[in-house]
């Protein structure tokens, strides 16, 4: 009766796959608006494109750097690798859209090793701790080279719309991209001239919502980092003055009470950096500094590397 | 816990298996522990409730069958009836009751709101537990003796949170039955749990953000798009808790248990009174036999009974939820069921003359079409935000300058491609969901083994590719 089941089972399995690739292939080759309906069943399928794409593309994991990034938009958006080169830094940014965790931790586990990585500055933004990697996810799935890479990012997810994105993936393995981003310069790294024009909603009182997945996916990439012989920093880029410090703050309790045991430098320069920058002036939105911004902060940053000895004076990591 | 979350998608197969492999006599055990962890999954303090009701309704019903004089059956009754309706109006209602008291007495009313999340499913476990008592005090049924397996009566975890509202001649029995395992009884569950995936994930969550971007801001919005969004909202009640129903009696029936039918296509209903008999079943039955009938049912004065029925309309509402759209909402459909029955017989000249005897299948489907625009109407006072909001659409909808560039511009603001394979989506399952439904119960006749592995392979496929899978919780949650 039992066997009776299982076969039934397999036999629903392997309709259901040829039922799949069918919806899938009808949907991939009819379009709408210049764009296949596929992309229409779900607003977590992205295209391959942008500037995950291009720092892909352009990273080599044979070459070696003396310091990455990773993290979301604060990262690839406030750490310029060219001012780390300029002060005698080989650099390369690795920060992707909305990253979680969960994807640093795999982007890190996949490309970096203590040969090809003097040091790793992950930035901490805590929105990268309160969101389920999904967005993410739907734009690494699609851009980062490594299958495997790809494969462990969907899995992770635990969500059944992994499943459509590594779909997706395969079909447009030997496509280009859609599109690409004009502000993506190099090394990974996109440039905002822009600073706030109109007017901008700072959120403050909204209660912080770390997810617990997303704490335990830091401890996992700390963890594999010790085990590779990779140094650590982790970082906080400045926020504007009006955004809600308290919140900060608590996640900031968060994060020290678990990083703890890993005994990794935090250099939160959120809100206490002597920094003269403006909230206008210095970012070009609520939370992401604009490139005066960063021009500004990135001396600090390397200073500051410097004196903790994570960066060497003469050019080398310390 | 979430049906419709990666932990029930492991928490189902484990118990399940533990299930048909534990001995008869542990089996229980299992079920209520699981039903306890199920809830408690959402929100563990409030387990304490459950075991409030479960051990003052058990208390209750032995101290009935036990008292020797009317009085005192009484007063274990009135003990019964004072706890959970005292635990839902103290968690549901008080704050409604206050505030609405606070609006007629201005801001010098002294009493604050409490401050409490609304525990998930009180309205359907304090109504199930009722009606233990009430049917022991009826002498309709022999109170258990056994605490444990009314515990699990109580907290069944496939229909713990949003129904069927189940009642103990029925359900009780069953935890006492030996259950072998039975493949095609499992095979028929999982068909049914698959059926109401499909209507929860690919209809009811696609259709939300919809209905959601108009009735958030219904003033922005003009005619054609608040009827559109309407008629969007009617699939989503209807795949959102008709999903939860099917998964609910699905599960139950891969566990060996028979659950009562919740719904039968509604939208199919040539009169109000026809819709009652196939929405909410487990809720309408349930007002029916305590509620409707205590009060005399239609066995009194003609106007009584039009009383009776539009009383137990308002407080179906009202059970709904501590709202007055709800309320109204109630009040609306007792009012169609009053005017049904008042205009009965004018009705039945009517059709007498104009001989809808010689077209009865096209007078039907002019029935349904009137039926469903009736219900409609009552969707948008139910989905509403607030009373004010049914007044900015209404004027909306009776704008005889209706603009179609509204709906093309909803159509782009939530992305075309999107919008266009939703339609399609619920169009299909407005299509097919006539036979679809009694496929999926086990009543449609099999168009044979390979038709059937196309059938659910489709479904398999479609679920996984159009699905919403963000942590969504069913509407009726809520109630």
């Amino acid at each position: 009766m039992l066997t009776r089941l299982l076969f039934r089972s397999l036999m629903l399995l392997a309709v259901a796959v040829v039922a799949y690739v069918l919806l899938f292939t009808v949907l991939f080759r009819v379009q709408w608006s210049g764009l296949p309906m596929v992309h229409g069943t779900s607003k977590a399928l992205k295209w391959k494109g942008g500037n995950s794409f291009q720092k892909f593309q352009e990273h080599d994991p044979d070459s070696s750097y003396q310091v990455v990034f990773l993290g979301s938009s604060h990262a690839y958006r406030g750490y310029d690798p060219g001012m780390f080169t300029s002060a005698g830094y080989s650099a390369f940014n690795l920060g992707t859209s909305a990253q979680s965790l969960m994807n640093s931790r795999v982007i890190a586990e996949t490309y970096l090793t203590s040969r090809n990585t003097g040091l790793l500055v992950l930035d901490m933004y805590e929105a990268a701790f309160e969101i389920d990697g999904l967005e993410s996810t739907a734009d690494l799935s699609q851009n980062i080279p490594s299958d495997r890479a790809a494969l462990r990012m969907c899995l992770s997810l635990r969500d059944p719309r992994g499943i459509n994105m590594l779909a997706l993936r395969l079909a447009t393995r030997n496509a280009p991209p859609r599109y690409l981003d004009s502000a993506y310069v190099s090394a990974g790294y996109s440039l905002t001239t822009d600073s706030v024009k109109g007017s901008v909603h700072y959120v403050v009182g909204r209660p912080l919502a770390v997810r617990e997945d997303q704490l335990k996916e830091l401890e996992k990439l700390l963890r594999y980092c010790r085990e590779a012989g990779i140094r650590v920093v982790l970082v906080n880029h400045p926020y504007p003055v009006r955004s809600d410090r308290a919140k900060h703050e608590a996640f900031n309790a968060i994060i020290r009470e678990r990083i703890a045991p890993f005994e990794v430098p935090y250099l939160d320069f959120a809100y206490d950096h002597g920094l003269p920058l403006d909230d206008r002036d210095h970012f070009y939105d609520h939370n992401h500094l604009n490139q005066a911004g960063v021009e500004l902060f990135n001396p600090l940053l390397i200073a500051r590397l410097r004196e903790l000895g994570l960066l060497d004076p003469s050019g080398r990591p310390g | 816990m979430l049906f419709n979350s990666f932990e029930f998608a492991v928490f189902f197969p484990l118990v399940a298996a533990a299930y048909f492999l534990l001995p008869h006599r542990w089996r229980w055990l299992l079920l209520l522990g699981a039903s306890y962890w199920f809830y408690m999954a959402w929100k563990a303090e409030y387990a304490v409730l459950l075991v409030i009701s479960t051990l003052v309704d058990f208390t209750a019903a032995r101290g009935i069958a036990k008292a020797s004089t009317p009085v005192g059956r009484k007063r274990w009754l009135l003990l019964s009836v004072i706890t959970n309706l005292g635990i839902l109006v103290g968690f549901k209602y008080f704050n409604f009751l206050n505030g609405t008291l606070r609006d007629l007495f201005g801001a010098g009313w002294p009493i604050a709101d409490l401050d409490v999340l609304l525990p998930m499913g009180i309205s359907f476990y304090t109504f199930q537990t009722l009606s233990y008592t009430i049917d022991v005090y009826r002498r309709q049924l022999e109170p258990t003796r056994d605490l444990g397996r009314f515990a699990l009566y109580v907290t069944f975890f496939p229909q713990l949170v949003a129904g069927p509202i189940e009642r103990a001649p029925a359900l009780l029995p069953q935890f006492f039955r030996e259950v072998r395992f039975d493949a095609a009884r499992v095979t028929r569950g999982l068909k049914q749990m698959l059926w109401g995936f499909f209507k929860k994930l690919v209809i009811a969550d696609r259709v939300a953000p919809i209905v959601d971007q108009v009735y958030n801001h219904p003033a922005d919005h003009d005619g054609i798009t608040v009827i559109f969004a309407t008629a969007l909202f009617a699939l989503q009640i209807y795949c959102d808790f008709s999903g939860y129903s099917d998964i609910a009696i699905g599960a139950a029936r891969v566990l060996g248990f028979d659950l009562m039918e919740n719904f039968r296509t509604p939208y199919r209903s040539a009169s109000i009174r026809e819709f009652w008999s196939r929405w909410h079943i487990s809720l309408s039955t349930w007002f029916r036999d305590y509620l409707y009938i205590p009060l005399g049912g239609n066995r009194v004065l003609k106007w009584r009974w039009y009383f009776n029925l539009f009383v137990v309309f308002l407080i179906s509402g009202l059970w709904h939820g501590a709202n007055w759209t709800f309320v109204l909402w109630g009040a609306l459909h007792g009012a169609y069921l009053v005017l049904a029955l008042v205009f009965a017989p004018f009705w039945r000249e009517a059709e007498r003359k104009l001989g809808v005897h010689r077209i009865p299948r096209t007078w039907r489907f002019l029935n349904v079409l009137v039926t469903g625009l009736l219900v409609l109407f009552s969707w948008m006072l139910f989905r509403a935000n607030d009373i004010g909001d049914i007044g900015v659409m209404l004027a909306r909808i009776l704008d005889l300058r209706p603009d179609p560039s509204g709906l093309h511009a909803l159509f782009i603001e939530l992305r075309s491609d999107v919008m266009i394979v939703t339609c399609g989506l619920a169009l299909f399952f407005f299509l097919a969901d006539p036979w679809a439904d009694r496929f999926a119960k086990g009543e449609a006749r099999s168009p044979g083994r390979w038709a059937e592995y196309g059938w659910y392979g489709l479904l398999l496929a479609a679920t996984l590719l159009f699905g919403q899978y963000g942590r969504t919780e069913f509407i009726y949650f809520q109630f």
